[in-house]
């Protein structure tokens, strides 16, 4: 490596902390705030959620950019340990619980309590993530995950009852997924993301997926993961 | 889990920042945890530790100038100042692949990433009890190194449908392993296998094949374990361990250039490959990895004097016959860091030695003979002062300033002590040859390996005399290395199958063979020469 990529390096690496320590203040207030947030007038609630919303995102998608940017300049280490999932989901959805509440949304996690799985917390933590902060902002008044064990791998499914996804990103994504694709927008590229991190997790010859449908339990979207 | 567990909890907080400790704190306070303390510094840490029994330590990875959260666990550790249900948690905020797995080899109980919510870092928190409690026994046992202990208080676990069954299978896959059980730890790896390739298994599965099949079958596990898991860490360790074992010491290097590239910030890592670059003969690793060790060293618990000795006599190998601008600046930090471990550690009279010999190295590097001579008279004043100071790796020194100040038959007689004595470690008889093959400084080495290269490719297409040419190029800056000069033999044995036969070429191959008699039979290349010699003999010299 040259001087130049190190320098950049470490440029990446102490900026991406700096950003990562502002933003985690940032989400530390909003949930300090969150008893607060309940007393304000409808219209400063709502906004008080949408800037909770927004520094979520940016804080996603900062955590997606560096990690795409470790995968393809230092070799990204994948650290496959052995998770109990129910403990795994429950702070994943502790972790931006605060844009629930205040949306007044029921989260409900059904997932036996000792099932386990294989994986890379840290970046499989990053699309269940996704998951929730995008579900926590199209859906009405619910979302369940479930988790199970299926085809000798762990599938978790994140449902809501928002309007579902619209067709044409259900279509882009599937096709950008068999890799036949067209742009997507900034959108469409999240999802990709979860499947790019998905499919880094494989045993013996299989590999895991995203997919994105409206078959939600609760008529809304479904996300779904597969890791085998 | 009730409140009463956490609230009983002693626990310490260390950070660099008032503000995150007393963010923290409060996290803690909320949750009924009443018994806190908080550190700003490593130091802290240490202070606390040593007049305290914690249950849980909270410990960010960044603690100012001083020591970090790694070194600072190491160190607890290492000293006992944990009970053997401690908890300590590190806390970090770092992202740089480095320093990841710099952290995860020291092995904390849990590794936290900032970001993280008040509510995570109490889940997480009451986990680690609740999980605690349960493994407290396994934990105790593993503290005291008893293996048996571990196993009963697995199996009793299991038996109780613990859900930490995976956990205890591997703790007992281990310590069947401690204690010979080797069929017994192979079943369990099987069986935990049962629907995935697991890292820490195979590793284990490749160190049983080492002790009941083979190291060579061990060794092809472990190929397929770096292939499948190029991060496993532990596997490039043990591939570099037993490649050397097994007489492969440049491809051992290489292995061990990997582990050090994917986790650079273990100093006892660093300094395996110091020591494995010098047998290969490889100054420019050497050099390099002996800059990571003195530099990770700092805070260390570890730091010793060996850190500095060994940059400082890689520096002066590194400068022999070099009195350029470049060469007079590394003599000086030589010599800084000799007397930078004269400050900083406590007076000893192999260490005095040592640094005597390496002054003298320097010296005569620089072309400072007078100087060189009269610090190789005090070192053999040492040796007469003391009995028994001179071991074969002082010998080794010893013969490398003698060489130096050239009084080479006084330092062959040194070498000769270590190649044959046959008590003697394989990994100093190589780095002797190493610095037989080569008593020249890094420059004319480097220059030595380029022409050697463009001598190999020019071999490979057949262009003989072009070969010859640059392995001669080479040979002036490397006159007596073993590989080259064969290569120049074989190239012109070659050339000599095509054309004719000429005198020339005949001396060539008599000459270059004539430098090298010093390899042995303990040397790495001692068949090949002894079949190139062989043939040279029988051909073109006329029997005396």
């Amino acid at each position: 490596m040259n001087t130049k990529e190190i320098k950049f390096q470490n440029v990446m690496a102490s900026t991406v902390k700096d950003m990562n320590t502002s933003l985690a203040m940032l989400l530390q207030s909003f949930e300090a705030n969150g008893a607060l947030a309940q007393r304000m007038s409808d219209e400063h609630k709502q906004s008080f959620s949408k800037m909770h919303y927004e520094v979520a995102r940016l804080q996603n998608n900062l955590f997606h950019l560096h990690t795409l940017y470790r995968i393809e300049y230092e070799r990204l280490p994948l650290v496959h340990d052995e998770h109990f999932v129910n403990e795994f989901l429950e702070e994943q959805v502790l972790s931006v619980n605060g844009l629930f509440v205040l949306a007044d949304v029921s989260v409900t996690i059904e997932c036996s309590q000792d099932l386990c799985a294989y994986f890379d917390s840290e970046l499989v933590s990053s699309i269940i993530i996704t998951a929730l902060v995008n579900a926590s902002r199209y859906t009405q008044d619910a979302v369940i995950i479930r988790a199970s064990s299926f085809e000798d791998g762990l599938l978790i499914q994140v449902d809501d009852n928002s309007r579902g996804f619209p067709e044409g990103l259900l279509t882009r994504f599937n096709e950008a997924v068999q890799d036949e694709s067209e742009e997507l927008n900034e959108q469409g590229l999240g999802w990709l993301y979860c499947n790019e991190i998905a499919k880094s997790h494989h045993n013996r010859g299989r590999i895991g997926y995203v997919s994105l449908s409206n078959d939600s339990v609760l008529t809304g979207s479904r996300f779904e993961v597969w890791l085998p | 889990m009730g409140p009463q567990t956490l609230r009983a909890l002693q626990v310490l907080i260390a950070d660099d920042f008032e503000n995150s400790r007393q963010s923290i704190r409060k996290i803690l306070l909320s949750v009924g945890i009443e018994n806190i303390h908080v550190t700003a510094t490593g130091k802290g840490v240490l202070d606390e530790c040593k007049s305290k029994k914690f249950d849980l330590i909270l410990c960010d990875y960044n603690l100012g100038h001083g020591k970090n959260g790694q070194q600072v666990l190491e160190e607890v550790r290492d000293l006992g100042y944990l009970k053997s249900t401690a908890l300590f948690v590190i806390i970090s905020a770092e992202t740089s692949r480095d320093v990841v797995m710099g952290i995860m080899e020291a092995g904390p109980d849990e590794y936290l990433t900032k970001p993280f919510t008040q509510s995570v870092l109490v889940k997480r928190i009451e986990r680690l009890v609740q999980q605690n409690g349960e493994l407290c026994e396994v934990k105790k046992a593993l503290a005291k190194n008893n293996h048996h202990g571990v196993l009963t208080a697995c199996n009793q676990l299991i038996k109780e449908g613990s859900r930490y069954a995976a956990w205890c299978r591997r703790k007992m896959a281990e310590a069947f392993f401690e204690i010979n059980q080797f069929d017994k730890t192979k079943s369990l790896c099987q069986l935990v296998q049962s629907k995935r390739d697991l890292d820490w298994a195979m590793v284990l599965e490749a160190r049983v094949m080492k002790e009941t099949v083979s190291i060579s079958e061990a060794i092809i596990h472990l190929n397929k374990v770096v292939a499948q898991f190029p991060n496993c860490i532990k596997a490039f360790d043990y591939l570099a361990e037993y490649l050397e074992e097994k007489g492969d010491s440049e491809q051992a290097q290489d292995f061990l250039e990997s582990a050090v590239e994917l986790s650079p910030r273990v100093m006892s890592r660093q300094q395996s490959l110091v020591n494995l670059s010098l047998s290969n003969g490889d100054l420019d690793i050497a050099l390099k990895s002996s800059q990571q060790a003195l530099k990770l060293s700092t805070n260390s618990y570890y730091a010793s004097a060996d850190q500095y000795f060994q940059a400082a006599q890689v520096l002066s190998e590194s400068i022999i016959g070099d009195s350029s601008p470049e060469g007079r600046r590394k003599a000086q930090d030589a010599f800084s860091l000799l007397n930078q471990a004269a400050k900083k550690f406590p007076e000893d009279p192999t260490n005095n030695l040592n640094k005597t010999l390496i002054e003298s190295q320097i010296y005569s590097s620089q072309g400072k003979r007078d100087q060189a001579n009269l610090a190789l008279k005090e070192a053999r004043k040492m040796i007469e002062d003391h009995a028994g100071i001179l071991t074969p790796e002082i010998a080794l020194e010893m013969g490398k300033v003698l060489y130096a100040t050239d009084q080479h038959e006084a330092a062959n007689a040194m070498f000769d002590q270590i190649l044959k004595n046959n008590s003697v470690d394989k990994r100093l008889i190589d780095k002797t040859y190493a610095f037989l093959d080569e008593p020249v400084g890094l420059a004319a080495r480097l220059r030595a390996k380029q022409d050697n290269l463009v001598g190999l490719s020019f071999y490979e297409n057949k262009r003989y005399e072009d070969a010859i040419e640059a392995f001669k190029k080479a040979q002036k800056s490397s006159p007596i290395h073993p590989g080259l000069n064969m290569n120049l033999v074989q190239t012109a044995l070659k050339l000599m199958e095509t054309t004719e036969k000429t005198q020339v070429l005949i001396d060539l191959c008599l000459d270059s063979l004539n430098r090298i008699k010093h390899i042995s039979e303990r040397h790495k290349q001692f068949k090949r020469y002894r079949s190139l010699k062989g043939y040279v003999t029988r051909h073109f010299q006329e029997s005396p």
